[in-house]
């Protein structure tokens, strides 16, 4: 299956779920995208930048230190309206996996299914 | 007809503790019944309404089969017993009982169903009839408290709460510890382990601006309240919580573990 697939089927799974993107921490760009409507690429470049400020900013090697390993592998930000994930891949510490849902979305549900496709996309060669 | 018209003085409800208190408040409010002598519960919404259902079968010790109709349209029935719920039947589908082996599981699959039956309700009238059982069924479907955890809800939560208060509340209830914080970042409660609390007041001093930053940076609205998860694994170590409130920031640390009961309550308090 096609990243695009990966990402079409992600979003059609979970309810609620408005947007998935697949991209590069290291290089912060934003590589595939799947959207009802597909948003200008800045915004995508911004999620990107989000997801590499709350997963690599300046904090991300303290705070992972003080939770018991050495990288941050995923940030949740709820706020009105709208709920972001930011999943990295466990295989491929650049691979990076961002969601935004609303709140009729089950987050749990969200990072469990974010977390299959994003291992299912880094396995692939 | 047993009739009871005693009044109690509750006197300072305030010094009460707030379950015991909310539950008289409860306890005292008039049952609603339509021309045919059902009980109604209704809500402003679909998740008020949802914890009232819960709170009615928090409330039931002796088995009974409910049917219920929603202003939805939607029918679906209930069986009750010892404060669970044993079964959910939504008309023209199957019946739902869950894994009594995976409690947590059960719950979560009996929730999605209550909330399927209760889609966009916001009244629901109730046909009780006593359901002849002398098994013992604790180990059939869910309780209530734990329907109400898996749809993030809290049944003793006190009305006119302010989100400030839900943070507190909700974070005494499942963080390790934590740091309640004022606008400026001075602490001005630690709650749950010290030892944690310490840890938290550390690594709050080399790096709450820094993930202040990230989290406005990462919301779709700035300015807002709102809630920043970070976490190293989804099933080891641990999570770090950073809150803004109205009143007050929190800085919580939550097991890994415990994280699945604290997710839908934050989105409930933060995404609503």
């Amino acid at each position: 299956m096609s990243i695009a697939d990966e990402l079409d089927m992600l979003r059609a799974t979970v309810p609620g779920c408005t947007l998935v993107a697949f991209g590069d921490l290291n290089a912060r760009i934003v590589l595939c995208a799947s959207a009802a409507q597909k948003p200008p690429q800045e915004d995508l470049d911004a999620l990107c930048l989000s997801a590499s400020g709350a997963l690599d900013g300046g904090f991300a090697g303290s705070v992972a230190a003080f939770l018991g390993g050495s990288r941050l592998t995923q940030a949740v930000t709820l706020g009105s309206g709208e709920i972001r994930l930011f999943l990295r891949s466990h295989l491929d510490s650049a691979d990076a996996l961002f969601c935004t849902f609303t709140d009729q979305t089950d987050i749990r549900d969200m990072l469990d299914a974010g977390r299959r496709t994003l291992h299912r996309i880094s396995e692939q060669p | 007809m047993i009739r009871n018209n005693a009044t109690y003085a509750l006197g300072d409800t305030a010094s009460i503790c707030p379950r015991v208190a909310a539950r008289l408040v409860r306890l005292g409010a008039r049952v609603r019944l339509n021309g045919l002598g059902h009980r109604r519960l209704s809500a402003p919404d679909q998740r008020d309404l949802t914890a009232a259902l819960l709170r009615d079968i928090d409330e039931t010790i002796l088995p009974r089969y409910v049917r219920v109709v929603a202003n939805t349209g939607q029918r679906f029935a209930l069986d009750i017993a010892g404060r669970r719920l044993l079964r959910l039947v939504i008309a023209g589908s199957g019946g739902s009982v869950g894994d009594p082996g995976d409690p947590v599981e059960a719950a979560r699959g009996l929730a999605r169903n209550l909330e399927r039956a209760l889609l966009r309700a916001t009244e629901v009238t109730l046909q009780s009839h006593r359901m002849d059982s002398s098994q013992d069924r604790s180990d059939v479907g869910s309780s209530a408290t734990a329907l109400a955890a898996a749809l993030g809800l809290d049944l003793d939560a006190p009305a006119g709460e302010d989100l400030t208060d839900k943070a507190m509340r909700s974070l005494r209830r499942h963080a390790n510890a934590a740091l309640v914080l004022d606008a400026d970042g001075r602490i001005t409660e630690r709650l749950g382990e010290p030892g944690g609390a310490a840890r938290l007041e550390a690594l709050s001093q080399a790096h709450l601006r820094d993930i202040q930053s990230a989290m406005a940076r990462s919301m779709a609205t700035r300015d807002t309240p709102g809630c920043l998860i970070l976490g190293i694994d989804a099933t080891t170590g641990s999570y770090l919580i950073h809150a803004s409130c109205d009143r007050a920031r929190f800085l919580a640390l939550v097991d890994a573990h415990r994280i699945d009961m604290l997710l839908p309550v934050l989105q409930d308090i933060f995404a609503h």
